[in-house]
């Protein structure tokens, strides 16, 4: 080696000690790379991406049929003009025996690997909520990783195959972002539940087992004529809008272990969320306490928690629920009332509180008699007074609750009455 | 020779990047003795043995050949004939080197003199002769060849006197320099605007004019053998620890390199870790930031090859701060250190984190912004790395490209740029619109970065981020920064740990990302040991404490 002609070898460079070097530097290296990563890299257009999941009662009895909404990305990108959300979206069914299994089953028709990581609305439809449980069903959707439990969980009335090809919102691209901000909207108003997965679940897994989910509808078209004394008072589907998109949300369907046991109305849903103090504002109507016939509108605002006290201990149990509210008086109907007046402002007062007592006082009626669960989540309240498990225990909440003594307490304060400080009067006042 | 014990891989790596043995073998500032500090100097001065002749012929005629004159025809030795009154002549001979000496000088300092100093005696002695000299004129004298060679190339002018067996060597030199103007690469908004040059005089001058302390100490450190440079050390000797000036002189005698003694060129051969990637010593172009890392018990180094000076030692804040943010009320600073905290961050690791988004985790991706990406690559031939890697290219080619071309045609950069990273990718269908703000976003992030060198760190760190999101996704990324944060935590410069005074926690003005009130930072911060705790005694504002003995 000595006599080598190779530049730098009287160093003791070694080529062959070189190369094991940099063999060993290079095989840890490479190996622990290849070791460590899952290899689970994808290109974001080798995926269809569902955003919204239909899950109704199957042909057969142990088969579910199941509707993926899947978004087209094409119509997200820049320079494509706007598209209606029914031209954005594929929408695909199938009968099968698992929710697993039905993806793969559904790429026989579809090009890309189905995937729910961005999956937004999950509806399940009244039929297949009767049918048990619930969550039971649907375990291999939850128990999956990309299924998130932010995910807004919709019962609907008929087939949720259909409710979803017949829902055709007008305003936005996407139809997973109508689901959003109907149940932003609509929920601000209390006139549906809110609605995400995870609250379903950890109510269904509490004290009382009870749960209210959302509750949508496709308006018929032999518009069933529901005469009631206001129009917050329906379900789903009974509202008479005219407009292109002909489903609705409003009420709440009510879960007990996991099961559908009923249904609310709109006004019940708000009345149970001003309970739950979720409400932030809603406008109602009352009476003219001088005048019958006459209505004036507020606009209810929920500032305050509820305060809710309860004796678990007591026999029945007893439960207080003081609820604080602030009204804007927004619209009256007679033409010569001075709103300002104090005396009036009172009477008014008595007259929301009234009104708005009994209707709570309807609804938890309802849920001691009819349902006989507490979907209040009064439970979460009594168990504060219990330090042990054993002492929850022998209350026996699930129980006794549609025997408690419910006393419900409404104190409105009207703040403002508006600009006007006297009433528009016609012609030269 | 003995054949090395090949260490394995990991334990190379380790050593490599994180030096287990740091607490022992290396070079501190603390109690700890460094005995190669005590030895004796690597290289010493000259000595001055007599070569000199005393025939100031036969003398100029050695010191010709050694600087290959006549051929070399930059080395002038002139005559001059001395008269005194009684008529008698002698002649001495000049030597110096035109470039480096001023002739006007050598007229009124050396010719002048001599010649008056003549005609005034009757019987002048060429020995006497120097005597006049040393006393109108800064001088020194010297007896051998080498250090009269010194001496020329330094700008000197060597007399050779009949009889006199010295050389008296004047100094006459004047050497043409870029005079001083704006710092270039470390421009502010407020505060002084002069930058240092290129000649060594005029950088310390600047320096010291901004810190008039007698402590104020240069140190001139001669370089290597071949072209004679030297290299000034300027620290304050009430604060500086001695260990650290030491050192940094030492390591400048123990550079032997054929090559010029330029500062940046030095800056690469003082460092602790040249092969890191992330810089371990810093340059500043700004008197004012080399004073400020004196005042901070550091050292400066300054040649006159380059208009900068290295800051010993140099941490991370070194690399992060500006000088503007001393000269800006707090909040101002703190905002602009935010938004360069956020910049650095963005150009370190927004394609990295993207690429891990979009391939990996797109759940984490809001819908919308999911679906428009989704939307956008429909069309596009290449997978996401590709097409980052692409615009990620094109920007550094458009940076160097902006770089080199000459100024008279550099407009049509920008034209280039724009519509090859903007409109033109895109409308071709190569590149998602989206990933051009990405792109764009992080090239000015790391533009906003504001040491060159951290700028370069970032930039290649970028890219390895980048590989490590698109192999591992985020778990790549946390694994990057673990290795990251570990190397830099083992980091040290001139003994003082990179993260320093941070990590490890000692006491200092707490000036990382945020800086207090410039009244609350009492303290000299205790990372480079130096010999003093506190800036001040007492408060800094004692108006105020006036202000408020007056009130009630």
């Amino acid at each position: 080696m000595a006599d080598s002609c190779w530049p730098g070898r009287h160093r003791g460079f070694d080529a062959v000690r070189a190369a094991k070097t940099c063999l060993a530097a290079l095989l840890p290296a490479i190996s622990g790379l290849l070791l460590a990563g899952c290899w689970d890299a994808h290109e974001l257009e080798e995926y269809a991406f569902v955003t919204v999941v239909g899950v109704d009662v199957g042909e057969r009895d142990d088969t579910i049929r199941v509707t993926y909404q899947i978004s087209k990305p094409r119509n997200f990108a820049s320079k494509e003009s706007a598209t209606t959300a029914d031209k954005a979206t594929e929408i695909v069914s199938i009968d099968t025996p698992s929710l697993y299994a039905s993806r793969n089953l559904i790429n026989a028709g579809t090009s890309r690997v189905l995937t729910l990581v961005q999956a937004k609305v999950l509806i399940v439809s009244e039929a297949f909520a009767k049918k048990g449980n619930l969550l039971l069903e649907l375990e291999s959707l939850v128990r999956e990783r990309d299924f998130r439990r932010d995910i807004i969980l919709i019962t609907c009335r008929g087939k949720a195959e259909e409710f979803i090809r017949s829902n055709r919102p007008q305003l936005e691209k996407a139809p997973y972002r109508y689901y959003e901000l109907i149940t932003q909207t609509d929920s601000a108003s209390g006139l549906v539940p809110d609605s995400q997965l995870h609250d379903f679940i950890v109510s269904s897994e509490g004290g009382d087992r009870s749960a209210l989910t959302m509750l949508a509808g496709v308006r018929e078209d032999d518009d069933r004529e529901a005469q009631t004394e206001e129009l917050d008072d329906l379900l789903a589907g009974e509202l008479r809008i005219e407009g292109k998109n002909k489903v609705q949300f409003l009420g709440s369907a009510v879960y007990n272990d996991q099961k559908l046991i009923g249904l609310l109305t709109g006004r019940e849903t708000r009345m149970a969320q001003l309970v739950r103090g979720k409400v932030k504002q809603f406008n109602a109507f009352v009476p003219d306490p001088e005048e019958e016939d006459k209505i004036v509108a507020l606009l209810v605002r929920q500032q305050r928690r509820p305060d809710i006290r309860i004796d678990p201990f007591a026999d029945p149990i007893r439960i207080d629920v003081a609820i604080d509210l602030d009204l804007d008086l927004t619209g009256q109907q007679n033409p010569n009332r001075r709103v300002t007046s104090n005396a009036y402002i009172e009477r008014l007062q008595r007259a929301a509180d009234e009104r708005l007592t009994k209707q709570i006082e309807e609804v938890v009626r309802k849920s001691q008699e009819q349902f006989r669960c507490d979907f209040f989540g009064f439970y979460q309240t009594a168990r504060q007074r219990c330090f042990t498990e054993r002492c929850w225990d022998r209350v026996r909440w699930r129980e006794r609750y549609s025997d408690a003594k419910v006393e419900v307490e409404i104190k409105t304060h009207i703040r403002r009455t508006g600009k006007q400080l006297d009433t528009v009067r016609g012609g030269n006042s | 020779m003995k054949r090395k014990k090949m260490h394995s891989f990991f334990k190379q790596v380790k050593r490599a990047m994180f030096d287990p043995a740091a607490g022992t073998d290396r070079f501190s500032l603390g109690e700890r003795s460094s005995p190669h500090l005590d030895s004796t100097r690597l290289r010493d001065p000259p000595e001055d043995p007599p070569d000199l002749t005393g025939d100031p012929a036969k003398d100029a005629e050695a010191l010709q050949s050694l600087f290959g004159a006549p051929r070399n025809g930059d080395f002038l030795s002139s005559e001059i004939r001395l008269t005194n009154r009684s008529g008698q002549s002698f002649s001495v001979r000049l030597l110096f080197l035109r470039g480096m000496t001023d002739n006007r000088k050598i007229d009124d300092k050396i010719v002048r003199p001599l010649l008056e100093a003549a005609l005034q005696t009757d019987r002048v002695k060429p020995e006497t002769l120097a005597d006049f000299l040393v006393h109108a004129t800064p001088t020194a004298t010297a007896t051998s060849h080498a250090r009269i060679k010194e001496a020329i190339l330094d700008g000197a002018v060597a007399i050779l006197t009949p009889g006199v067996r010295r050389a008296v060597l004047v100094q006459a030199t004047k050497v043409e320099h870029r005079a001083v103007g704006d710092a270039k690469t470390e421009l502010v908004i407020r505060g002084p605007h002069e930058g240092f040059v290129e000649s060594l005089e005029t950088n310390i001058s600047l320096v010291r004019k901004i810190l008039r302390s007698e402590n104020l100490v240069t140190e001139y450190v001669p370089l290597q053998e071949f072209y004679q440079t030297k290299a000034a050390v300027m620290y304050l000797s009430d604060l500086a620890n001695e260990k650290l000036v030491e050192e940094v002189k030492l390591r400048l005698e123990g550079i032997k390199m054929e090559s010029i003694a330029n500062t940046l060129v030095l800056q690469q051969l003082l460092e602790d870790k040249p092969n890191s990637l992330i810089p371990t010593l810093s340059v500043t172009e700004r008197p004012d930031r080399a004073s400020g890392a004196i005042i901070d018990g550091g050292v400066i180094v300054l040649s006159g090859h380059a208009p900068f000076a290295i800051l010993c030692p140099t941490t991370l804040w070194t690399l992060f701060h500006t000088s503007e943010e001393i000269y800006t009320r707090t909040a101002y600073a703190n905002f602009v250190r935010f938004v360069r905290l956020f910049a650095t961050f963005f150009a370190l690791f927004a394609p990295g984190v993207y690429i891990a988004l979009v391939n990996f985790q797109p759940e984490m991706l809001p819908t919308d912004l999911m679906f428009h990406i989704a939307g956008n690559r429909e069309l596009l031939p290449f997978p996401t790395l590709v097409e980052i890697l692409l615009m990620e290219l094109a920007f550094e080619l458009i940076r160097e490209a902006g770089i080199r071309i000459p100024s008279v045609i550099g407009s049509t950069i920008g034209i280039v740029g724009a519509l090859i990273l903007g409109q033109a990718a895109v409308q071709a269908n190569l590149v998602s619109p989206l990933l051009v703000i990405l792109v764009s976003i992080t090239g000015l992030g790391s533009f906003a970065v504001p040491n060159q060198d951290l700028a370069y760190a970032v930039r290649l760190g970028r890219f390895l981020f980048l590989f490590l999101g698109s192999l591992l996704g985020f778990f790549g990324i946390s694994l990057g920064v673990v290795f990251m944060l570990g190397h830099m935590v083992s980091l040290q410069s001139f003994g003082v740990p990179f993260l320093a005074p941070l990590y490890p926690h000692m006491s200092s003005n707490r000036d990382f990302i945020f800086r207090k009130q410039l009244w609350k930072q009492e303290e000299y911060g205790q990372f480079t040991r130096p010999k003093k705790l506190r800036r001040v005694r007492g408060a800094i504002r004692v108006w105020k404490n006036l202000w408020e003995d007056r009130s009630p």
